[in-house]
């Protein structure tokens, strides 16, 4: 009766994909004690080109004029008024046109220009789909988190990672599918960024933080392995009475089964955060070694995203390392707070696209990079930038995207998507399709209704995969 | 108009522009959305012939005859409307050229051929039919328990009906649980804790025949009782103590709320009296009386329309409001009528006959409905003690022959209404009068706790603060009882229409505050909204002051404004109130409002007066505040074409479900929550019985009749034994709504007290067992788990009530709002009901064991299989610490080294109310022996005894059979 071979949620998802009428399943309908929760993987509905997502969450909103999306005219404007109407803003601190601090570069094959804030991203640029028209639909950073990360502006939503193991499973019996490497800036918006919402806790997030404790309990307390085995043999042998005096029952034996996983981790995770195996040329490349303490953070974070998609980890999200200057939101002192956040970032992700890249993983791991809004062209008071949600720029590469390629437009500001504005419903249909899935028939029932990570939107931006 | 267009004859060069210019076009750039063959078109519009054109979508027509060249549709494609089409991008200049030349000429156009799906998709809503075809919209009906074969069987009459389709289906239900089985089953079902050995053996004792009733009986008189069934109804209104978003700011005196439900169920205060102190409490003639505090407890139940989510600085403060109605309505109708109501809120509902008219007439409902702290007032002592010095006032106080008419002036008048009504202190006007309080009685204001009192000064009054004074009639006024009162008077709402709003005041310690279409968060961040909370401290003078700022961004938006005395040692006195659009007011330079002390007095209060009515007030004990609803302004909600605020349709008037009756709601002078309070409770309701019990027999077994206990629409499931839900509903009513008498005749049921072991056989025949064939074991909560850990532990601290315990923080819990200081690991021992609820910081274990994230309603909760549960009772300091004193009061029983049977025999019975078979004691004894053995290697031996024992301990705290209901 033990259902060790099942793919779980994942394959109850995918049982539904697969039929005709769109995934209808809802817990509450069957017997919740019964229902199964080992994991495997599953077969998609299309041949995915994804098996892996690495989200890089640069929380605040980078600004898209000072990274992916030059605007010559911000500099011949400089200090002058505005020449669009400009929407109401987050501060209503509203000042003059500003220019971008940084100059932009045109690299690779593709020519596509990058700002001189990230000298090691641009060295990928042809492996980059650069997406300059993204909106969204929240000026305030916990709606526009929420919103990104969920398809929902508000708050206790599944995120897009608890959906994406909803929708797979994992590769991995001994680890979680959505792990999330805390640089230690949980956004704002709290935990429940990562959380799943009304789907089952098992896709929920978990969290390891790339400095202090790992993971929350990982660390058996017994002084030495063999006293926690006794105790977990002894366990086992009362749970096997137990069983055999009631009967063979699915949550009883769900729940056996899922001591078994907690107690796999405990290992597991060691030998993960374990940078032993690794080479000194890797760590270096990464910046493990960085006299730049965020460096270093993120470098380890990012090498460790790289060892988790080894182990099948279906998905991967960075939180950014605090640089003293706040997150990427700055609404005063944009070259600093720009240049810090950068630099803590580029090198790590630099080098993880090299590394998957060389290790052949690159493939099938998508990588996004994204803030949940851009800045205005305009300045805030004098030297900073607010909140924009009428564009911002973002790039993915690998798993199955067309690099080398430059998706949308904005106005000659940068203010607006003009051409091709994809919204975040479209962003994820994307991921989703490129990890195998219809993203319209990914649902869950809550509440009387067959949810969606897209909501009711969202289509594949077909010029970039 | 419409008719000459549409008849107008249509040129052959016009329809060769359409097939030549404007069909590929439209091909290109439209029909994926609103094509004619699109089922579902986008706004409602599909382009299939002119006429449709003129009809239009949801947003009205796409092309207006009566200007052609403002047609909505052009508008959308110059990006310069409510819409923006297409939506990825705009159209190059020569496309919007084309469909411009096309509109403008009067959009001629043949009929398009439509699918036949797209046709038959055009059904209209029809409300009645959905009703018609549903269930769950009909009567409840009076059942006749039906026959079965096995007569003995049943005890209540629900297990008749369980029997019968047993029967039916050649099912026999299960063994009857065992004694010992059943009182560790009920005991967690009731208070959420095992029995004691000491209870179980008392028990066992009992004469079988009534120990059954006498066990229930205990339990629902514990008062355990309410805090475990409390946890229940939390779940359903997503109590939280914080709002979530950024920073996570505190709600303040939410536990209120939660108290509330925990004293309510251990009252058994009936389910329809719950039900109308939740939508309505603050509106009821005849209120419920706090047991001990003797304060006005059914006000608190409103509180749960306020406990949602909320974030600072909305930029569209429109939109944050229309999210909170939605919350709002959809926990309303989730949980007490088991309906998806807050789906009609774009369009009409998808599958149940809900419409979007009737979203919008709740809706109304709320927008005539605001926050408030209540001010409750313990064993009435403030009013009690406002009437004392009413009373003291109007005996001991000289009375007053003149008045003053103004502050600005020192002439007296004699007290008389005609002469006071107008009040010549508010000129010069600097621009519109808002408000003098020239009434006999607040009028359309409305007041919160006793301070302001009755009514606006009529003239004749005493202040006696400091050295008494007359005061001018006309003038709201939250000191005349003394400082000590507090209280907080709200305006009607308004249309703001200037760029600042001017008080003539004078107090201190008190506040103004003008809210912007309900939004409140301004008081943690004042961004976006600065400057609309204004400190009053005038030093004794009359000032005018000012509330502006973003004032300014809010033109045309709803708005009141709040006079808040809160402290006990302020006031506040209001005499009149201007909108304006300069930023002060221009009386502030050209005036002296300083009050002339009066020399026209026939005679002054002398100072002994003045001292006992001081002495009076100072006995005034601060309210105690809670969150609650209150009354506003009574209006009608315009429809939100598919949910945008900035798109308005027509008002709806306020009505209950058209599909439960549709009776009026309020009018000009009431919201209408009381009506809909009582529409909801009401006996011939269908819903909200059947949502009820239908909740407590989930609870009771594991899954509902209805196992989707939040929806009982057409996407709901359908009930497994429909006659029983009626039945138990009908006599939920019939035995006036008691919770607690529903509980109890099922727990004694039958079907209740069969053992829950697996038949191989009849798990074949009912694999889901939908026929309770058995009990169903059922896992711990995260509250009944971490309570019972504590309880083992004997570190439960079984206080009731009070503001929670701080949560406890791991590393792991970061973020903007993290509190300061971390609460206790242990949560002081309390039970868990009673710890803080912050949503961006919940509690770990609740998370891992399915406490739903507070956000909307979740009536079943998920039991899911993480490994983090795992990893916490393996390694959780938490647990470790119960385990060890568990094993400590084990050992403090049983105290020699060689009482391992004795501790093993009550570690069996406190775990599991059974004992040990041989071999669970051999098993235990040999671990014993190893573990010490392994242990000793770095410990004392005496201390590796202890330490084996904790280890036992945390084995069966491990195993299934402790965390599994039998």
């Amino acid at each position: 009766m033990l259902k060790q071979a099942a793919g779980g949620f994942g394959a109850v998802a995918f049982a539904a994909l697969l039929g005709d009428s769109g995934l209808a399943h809802d817990t509450s309908l069957a017997s919740p004690a019964t229902v199964p929760e080992t994991r495997g993987g599953s077969s998609p509905h299309r041949r995915p080109t994804a098996r892996h997502v690495i989200y890089l969450h640069m929380d605040g909103g980078p600004s898209q004029v000072d990274t992916w999306d030059p605007k010559p005219r911000l500099a011949k404007e400089h200090g002058q008024p505005f020449g669009m109407p400009a929407e109401p803003t987050q501060f209503n601190n509203n000042g003059l046109t500003l220019a971008s601090p940084w100059s932009f570069t045109q690299y690779g094959e593709s020519g596509i220009p990058v700002s001189e804030l990230f000298p090691h991203v641009a060295q990928h640029v042809d492996r980059l789909a650069v997406i300059r028209s993204m909106v969204s639909e929240f000026s305030e950073h916990t709606n526009a988190n929420y919103f990104i990360h969920t398809g929902n502006g508000f708050q206790g939503r599944p995120s897009m990672g608890a959906w994406v193991g909803y929708g797979l499973g994992s590769e991995n019996q001994n680890l979680p599918g959505f792990v999330v490497l805390n640089g230690g800036l949980i956004p704002p918006g709290g935990l429940d960024c990562f959380n799943s919402g009304f789907l089952p806790a098992s896709h929920q997030g978990s969290v390891l933080n790339a400095e202090g404790p790992l993971l929350a309990n990982i660390a058996p307390l017994e002084p030495a392995a063999e006293l926690q085995i006794a105790k977990l043999e002894l366990m086992r042998r009362l749970d096997r009475g137990y069983l055999r005096r009631n009967g063979p029952e699915d949550a009883l034996e769900s729940a056996i089964t899922n001591h078994e996983l907690a107690f796999r981790m405990q290992s597991a995770v060691p030998e993960l955060t374990s940078l032993a195996g690794e080479t000194s040329e890797t760590e270096a490349m990464y910046g493990l070694d960085s006299e730049y303490k965020p460096t270093a953070i993120f470098a380890r974070q990012c090498l460790l995203a790289r060892r988790l998609v080894e182990r099948g980890v279906r998905f991967v999200e960075l939180t950014c390392p605090s640089v003293g200057h706040d997150r990427w939101d700055q609404h005063s002192n944009l070259r600093e707070g720009h240049a810090a956040n950068a630099r803590a970032v580029d090198q790590p992700i630099g080098a993880l696209l090299t590394d998957l890249q060389r290790r052949g993983l690159l493939d099938e791991t998508l990588v996004i990079w994204s803030g949940e809004f851009g800045r205005t062209p305009f300045a805030q008071g004098t030297d900073g930038r607010d909140h924009d949600p009428f564009a911002f720029s973002l790039w993915l590469a690998g798993g199955g995207v067309r690099g080398g390629t430059i998706h949308g437009k904005t106005d000659e500001y940068g203010y607006k998507a003009i051409e091709d504005r994809v919204e975040i419903h479209d962003l994820h249909a994307t991921m989703l399709y490129l990890l195998g899935i219809d993203h319209k028939r990914l649902t869950y029932r809550f509440g009387g209704r067959d949810m969606r990570l897209t909501d009711v939107k969202g289509n594949v931006i077909t010029a970039i995969v | 108009m419409i008719v000459a267009i549409v008849s107008r004859r249509v040129s052959g060069d016009d329809l060769e522009f359409f097939e030549s210019r404007v069909r590929p076009l439209l091909v290109e750039r439209c029909f994926q959305c609103h094509g004619p063959d699109v089922v579902e078109p986008k706004g409602g519009l599909r382009i299939h012939s002119r006429g449709a054109l003129l009809e239009g979508g949801e947003s009205g027509p796409a092309v207006d005859p009566e200007d052609l060249g403002g047609s909505l549709l052009l508008q959308a494609i110059r990006y310069d409307g409510a819409f923006e089409m297409p939506p990825d991008s705009k159209l190059p200049d020569d496309e919007i050229d084309v469909l411009t030349r096309w509109v403008t000429a009067g959009a001629a156009m043949p009929d398009l051929e439509q699918s036949a799906a797209t046709l038959a998709a055009k059904q209209p809503f029809d409300l009645q039919t959905r009703r018609d075809q549903h269930w769950c919209w009909r009567p409840v009906a009076s059942q006749v328990a039906p026959s079965v074969q096995d007569s003995g069987w049943p005890k209540d009459r629900c297990d008749a009906f369980v029997l019968q389709k047993l029967e039916s289906a050649g099912v026999h239900p299960a063994q009857e649980a065992a004694p010992a089985a059943w009182l560790r089953r009920v005991y967690f079902d009731l208070v959420g804790l095992p029995p004691a050995p000491e209870d179980l053996e008392e028990f066992l004792a009992d004469s079988p025949s009534g120990r059954k009733e006498r066990a229930v009986d205990r339990l629902l008189a514990s008062p355990r009782f309410g805090e475990h069934w409390a946890r229940h109804w939390l779940d359903l209104v997503r109590y939280a103590e914080s709002y979530g978003h950024e920073f996570d700011n505190s709600i303040p005196h939410a536990y209120h709320y939660r108290d509330y439900v925990i004293r309510a169920l251990n009252a058994d205060v009936p389910f329809d009296q719950f039900t109308r102190e939740h939508i309505a409490g603050d509106l009821l003639p005849a209120p419920r009386r706090n047991p001990e505090e003797g304060y006005d407890e059914s006000v608190v139940g409103s509180g749960f329309w306020f406990l949602h989510e909320a974030t600072h600085g909305p930029v569209d403060v429109l939109r944050d409001q229309a999210s909170h109605w939605e919350n709002r309505i959809d926990v309303l109708c989730k949980t007490f009528l088991g309906l998806t109501v807050a789906c009609a809120r774009c369009h009409d509902h998808k599958f149940d006959a809900i419409s979007t008219n009737d979203y919008y007439a709740l809706v109304g409902v709320l927008k005539g409905t605001r926050r408030q702290l209540a001010m409750l007032d313990p064993r009435e002592t403030i009013a009690r003690t406002a009437s004392t010095i009413r009373d003291r006032i109007a005996t001991d106080l000289p009375p007053l022959r003149y008045t003053p008419v103004a502050h600005t002036q020192s002439s007296f008048v004699e007290v008389s209404r005609e002469e006071t009504t107008a009040n010549p202190a508010a000129e010069p006007t600097a621009g519109n009068v808002f408000a003098t309080f020239g009434g006999e009685d607040w009028g359309d204001w409305k007041a919160t706790g006793l301070a302001f009192g009755r009514r606006p000064t009529q003239g004749g009054e005493w202040e006696w603060l400091d050295t008494p004074r007359p005061i001018a009639a006309g003038i709201a006024h939250s000191g005349l009882l003394g400082k000590e009162f507090q209280g907080v008077l709200r305006s009607p709402t308004f249309i703001i229409q200037s760029d600042a709003i001017h008080f003539l005041v004078r107090g201190s310690g008190a506040r103004i505050r003008v809210m912007i279409d309900g939004y409140d968060m301004d008081v943690y961040n004042a961004i976006l909204f600065s400057g609309l909370i204004v400190d009053v401290e005038t030093k004794g003078e009359w000032k005018w002051l000012s509330a502006a700022g973003d004032l300014v961004r809010y033109r045309g938006h709803e708005a009141h404004v709040e006079l808040l005395d809160e402290s006990s040692s302020g006031f506040l006195a209001v005499d009149a109130i201007e909108f304006d659009d300069r930023k002060e007011h221009p009386a502030v330079e050209e005036e002296d409002l300083s009050d002339l002390p009066p020399s026209d007095i026939d005679s002054t209060p002398d100072g002994e007066t003045i001292a006992r009515l001081r002495a009076l007030a100072a006995g005034v004990p601060a309210p105690i505040l809670a969150q609650a609803a209150c009354e506003g302004s009574p209006t009608d909600q315009p429809l939100q074409i598919r949910g945008n605020p900035q798109t308005l349709g027509a008002p709806v008037p306020r009505q209950f479900l058209q599909a439960l009756g549709g009776i009026p709601l309020g009018n000009k002078v009431s919201s209408g929550r009381l009506e809909l309070a009582h529409a909801i409770s009401a006996a011939d309701n269908p819903l909200t019985s059947r949502v009820y019990v239908n909740r407590v027999w989930q609870h009771l077994f594991g899954e509902g009749l209805v196992a989707t206990s939040d929806n009982f629409g057409q996407m709901g499931a359908i009930p497994s034994h429909a006659e029983l839900l009626d039945d138990l509903a009908d006599r939920f009513v019939r035995d006036g709504w008691s919770t607690k008498r529903l509980i109890r005749r099922l727990v004694l049921s039958s079907t209740y007290g069969q053992g829950s072991t697996v038949d191989p056989v009849l798990e074949v025949i009912d694999p889901k067992n939908r026929l309770l064939h058995r009990m169903r074991p059922r896992r711990l909560s995260g509250e009944s788990l971490r309570d019972t850990l504590l309880w083992h532990a004997g570190k439960l601290d079984l206080s009731a009530f009070g503001p929670s315990v701080p949560v406890h923080l791991t590393a792991f819990m970061t973020g903007r709002g993290r509190p300061e200081t971390s609460g206790p690991l242990d949560g002081a021992g309390r039970r868990s009901i009673y710890l803080e609820i912050r949503r961006n910081f919940l509690n770990p274990l609740m998370l891992a064991f399915d406490t739903p994230i507070p956000f909307n309603t979740v009536g079943r909760r998920h039991v899911s299989n993480v490994p983090a549960q795992g990893l916490i009772l393996m390694n959780d300091p938490f647990v470790w610490e119960c385990c060890a004193a568990w094993a400590d009061k084990l050992w403090n029983r049983f105290p020699a080294n060689g009482d391992d049977n004795a501790r093993i025999e009550r570690l069996y019975v406190e775990a599991y109310a059974r004992h040990p078979t041989d071999d669970e004691c051999e098993m235990a004894v040999s671990f014993l022996a190893n573990q010490r053995a392994a242990l000793a290697k770095s410990m004392s031996a005496e201390r590796s005894c202890r330490d084996a024992w904790r280890d036992l301990c945390q084995v069966i705290v491990n195993t299934k059979e402790f965390l599994f209901i039998p």
